[in-house]
């Protein structure tokens, strides 16, 4: 239905036969035992995709966010939430680095976990921080060439798993006097806390990071002091775009196995997709699908463009993560009691799905973000 | 605080009397195991038991057969507060329930002496068989059959889906005799130990981990006459006497779950001495209201099947209201609540995935609005 490049084509293509070689086969075993893919990961960077939106001289793609988007919708049909996890390393810190970092850092850090040496992780949400992330209390004070850091971040995704994160810490008294830190996982003082068991993405681990006398070196200060909350804005767009690509996958996957189910499922005589009600079902799903690429991707192709309107992510977060626990539970109900058991994949795709409508932004902050530019009021 | 909700069940005393006992016994033995039971797909017998040595295993059997005697105000206020401590557990206790009816409705005395008492004791659990692989909600397709052999029948084939398989008792088994659709169906109350007859793969499910589901597998499995409920041919006439008030059970599970997401909410979804967000005090005002509404239609049906009356097209209603309100609710809540909704520890996450199941079990929501539209059909003839 979308027109792609030839370019375009042939990296989907890459990605799709990594996906259905790598992940669909182990996606269910994964979210059983709860278990993080580390030997596709350890395969993504002869794909050229963990640094997809950084620049060449690091071992990156340097690509765009509408590519970026594509290839977690396309990854994200076999296993959403190994691609949780790649979202996590790859935006979350990789691209943080490469908006935000100086040019020693991403020197220093880029390359390895471009190459997959390293996985990467971002530390924002507190127990008491998470739509209010303002309101943080990880605090890090300076000694001398060093930065002290205490407090908890939680529900980080590849916390347990991690090697390097982009923290953030409140360096003032002030409410937006955040700053941005490089913490590696063998820093004295750095901890990971339990592994939080999750309704869904079981196969992405989320832990908290403990930081008790943290001791991190100043050059590890990425920008300058108190001037976290432009690096947040800026990574939380292209974040909030590309995550609507598994969104977009789940759903995708979601209305592709409710068609081959109705067309083969026979009650009363006749295949379900004989039924009238299934038509219209399967007709509403395919539509909101639609629907959600459509302006998934005319918000990446903006962003590419230029446009940094923090709406630009926040409408297609908002549309996408909803439609896609609507098409995932549509699929369940399809299937009947087939959907509701585990040996079919769609009461897995619910399960992810909910947590697109949580992670990045709950879609009441996306509404939040709307109404406001909408609306002309002040934060 | 527990919402209040009317008429409270102070108006009818055995209710009254019923809720809180059940509550008591949900919060000391259901809800410290409830997460870990859910994790693991465990049912626990013993949980069942105590629930059974207070009467809860034959609600409304009547005292002289060994029952509880109580009305269905009484048997749907239980089913709630055990649904608002594990969903599992009302799906066992409600589906216990299915042969315990088709007995003393269809039985005949001897019957009804060999197994009243015993489920009125909790010896015995019952467990309740209509759908097959092919036969979902195309029910009277079904193809398991029952051979007429001497003085008995033999059964061939197999059933799917049925709950609490492979730890219930006695199985109400709706099987083949005949080629009509639907009179060629007859019922039998099979014991577990039947020779020929055993139970196949356990499902995993997305939800209801803690209640068992199953395959049932008769192979020249020999039943005597002595174990068909009804005569034969009747056997559909036998599951549908059931079907109505099993989906009362589904729709009151629903109400449960809404009305346990709506406590979590208001006590998780806001910080110490701040108010709800209003917009979600908005989204809650609006479930209250609606899970009050189904509350008083619960009321409702109990009174009309207390007369006995036909309840078809109200427990249509239910059942579809109260699963569509608790998957709302459910899946709002755990929205509101952020990350700690998809963290298991805030079990909002678990009753989300409950509550889906009652979309489609005891029919699916599509079979309740086709009974409905039939039931509406019939009202303007």
């Amino acid at each position: 239905m979308f027109v792609w490049t030839e370019e375009q084509k042939a990296l989907l293509d890459t990605v799709q036969a990594f996906a259905q070689k790598e992940l669909a086969p182990k996606a269910e075993h994964l979210d059983e035992t709860e278990t993080f893919n580390s030997d596709a990961f350890k395969q993504m960077p002869q794909l050229g995709i963990l640094g997809i939106l950084a620049p060449e001289q690091y071992g990156g793609a340097g690509l765009g966010c509408l590519e970026a988007t594509l290839v977690m919708e396309k990854l994200a049909e076999s296993c959403a939430s190994t691609v949780l996890s790649y979202l996590a390393h790859t935006i979350l810190c990789v691209n943080n680095l490469t908006e935000n970092a100086s040019d020693k850092q991403k020197a220093k850090y880029l390359p390895d976990l471009i190459s997959g040496k390293c996985i990467g992780g971002m530390g924002m949400t507190e127990p008491d921080a998470g739509s209010d992330m303002l309101s943080m209390k990880t605090k890090a004070e300076k000694k001398g060439d060093k930065y002290i850091l205490n407090g908890t971040k939680t529900y980080i995704t590849n916390g347990p798993i991690g090697d390097v994160f982009v923290v953030y810490a409140r360096t003032g008294p002030e409410k937006k006097q955040l700053s941005t830190f490089i913490v590696e996982k063998n820093f004295k003082g750095f901890k990971t806390g339990k592994k939080l068991r999750k309704m869904g993405m079981r196969a992405s681990p989320t832990g908290e990071l403990v930081f008790e006398n943290c001791e991190v070196p100043a050059e590890n200060l990425v920008g300058e002091e108190n001037q976290s909350i432009s690096h947040m804005m800026r990574n939380l767009n292209v974040e909030r775009i590309t995550i609507s690509g598994i969104s977009l996958g789940i759903a995708s996957s979601s209305l592709a196995y409710s068609k081959n189910y109705v067309n083969e499922r026979e009650q009363f005589g006749k295949t379900l997709a004989q039924f009238q009600t299934t038509q219209q079902r399967v007709a509403e799903m395919a539509n909101q699908l639609v629907a959600g690429q459509t302006l998934t991707y005319a918000m990446a192709r903006a962003y590419d463009e230029g446009n940094r309107d923090m709406r630009l992510g926040a409408h297609a977060k908002l549309f996408t993560a909803q439609m896609a626990t609507k098409v995932a539970l549509d699929a369940i109900q399809l299937l009947g009691g087939y959907g509701y058991t585990r040996e079919y994949p769609v009461e897995r795709y619910m399960r992810d799905a909910k947590l697109m409508e949580i992670g990045a932004g709950t879609n009441e902050i996306m509404r939040m973000l709307i109404a406001r530019q909408e609306l002309g009021l002040k934060d | 605080m527990p919402f209040r909700y009317y008429p409270e069940a102070g108006l009818d005393s055995d209710e009254a009397k019923t809720r809180s006992t059940v509550r008591a016994l949900v919060d000391k033995h259901i809800r410290p195991t409830i997460g870990e039971d859910d994790r693991t797909s465990q049912f626990r017998r013993s949980t069942f038991e105590v629930f059974a040595r207070e009467g809860f295993g034959a609600i409304f059997i009547n005292a002289a057969l060994g029952g509880k005697g109580l009305g269905y105000e009484s048997y749907y206020a239980a089913i709630e507060e055990v649904a608002r401590g594990s969903v599992s557990l009302a799906i066992t206790l409600g589906v216990n329930h299915l042969p315990q009816g088709a007995l003393v409705q269809f039985g005949n005395p001897d019957q009804i002496a060999r197994y009243s008492k015993r489920f009125g004791s909790g010896e015995l659990l019952g467990a309740f068989s209509l759908s097959e692989p092919n036969a979902g909600s195309d029910a009277t397709g079904l193809i398991l059959a029952a051979k007429r052999d001497g003085k008995g029948y033999v059964l061939n084939g197999t059933k799917a889906w049925c709950s609490t398989a492979g730890f219930a008792d006695l199985y109400l088994v709706m099987a083949r005799t005949g080629p009509d659709r639907s009179k060629g169906i007859t019922a039998f109350l099979l014991e577990k130990d039947t020779s020929g007859f055993r139970v196949g793969k356990q499902e995993k499910k997305m939800g209801l981990c803690a209640s068992p589901l199953g395959e049932l597998i008769f192979e020249n499995c020999q039943v005597p006459d002595s174990q068909r409920i009804g005569e034969e041919g009747m056997g559909m006439k036998v599951a549908l006497s059931q079907l109505d008030g099993g989906r009362v059970v589904i729709g009151v599970i629903g109400l449960a779950i809404a009305k346990e997401c709506l406590e979590r909410l208001w006590s998780l979804g806001k910080k110490e001495g701040e108010s709800l967000a209003p917009g979600w005090q908005a989204r809650s005002a609006y479930w209250y209201a609606r899970a009050q509404a189904l509350h008083s239609v619960v009321h409702q049906v109990a009174l009309s099947k207390n007369r006995g009356e036909p309840i078809t097209a109200l427990a249509a209603q239910i059942k579809l209201l109260g699963s569509d309100l608790a998957m709302e609710v459910s899946s709002g809540v755990v929205e509101a609540l952020g990350t700690r909704g998809v963290l298991r520890e805030y079990e909002v996450e678990r009753l989300l995935r409950d509550a889906k199941a009652l979309q489609i079990v005891e029919g699916t929501n599509q079979i309740q609005q086709l009974v409905l539209a039939r039931e509406m059909e019939a009202m303007q003839s």
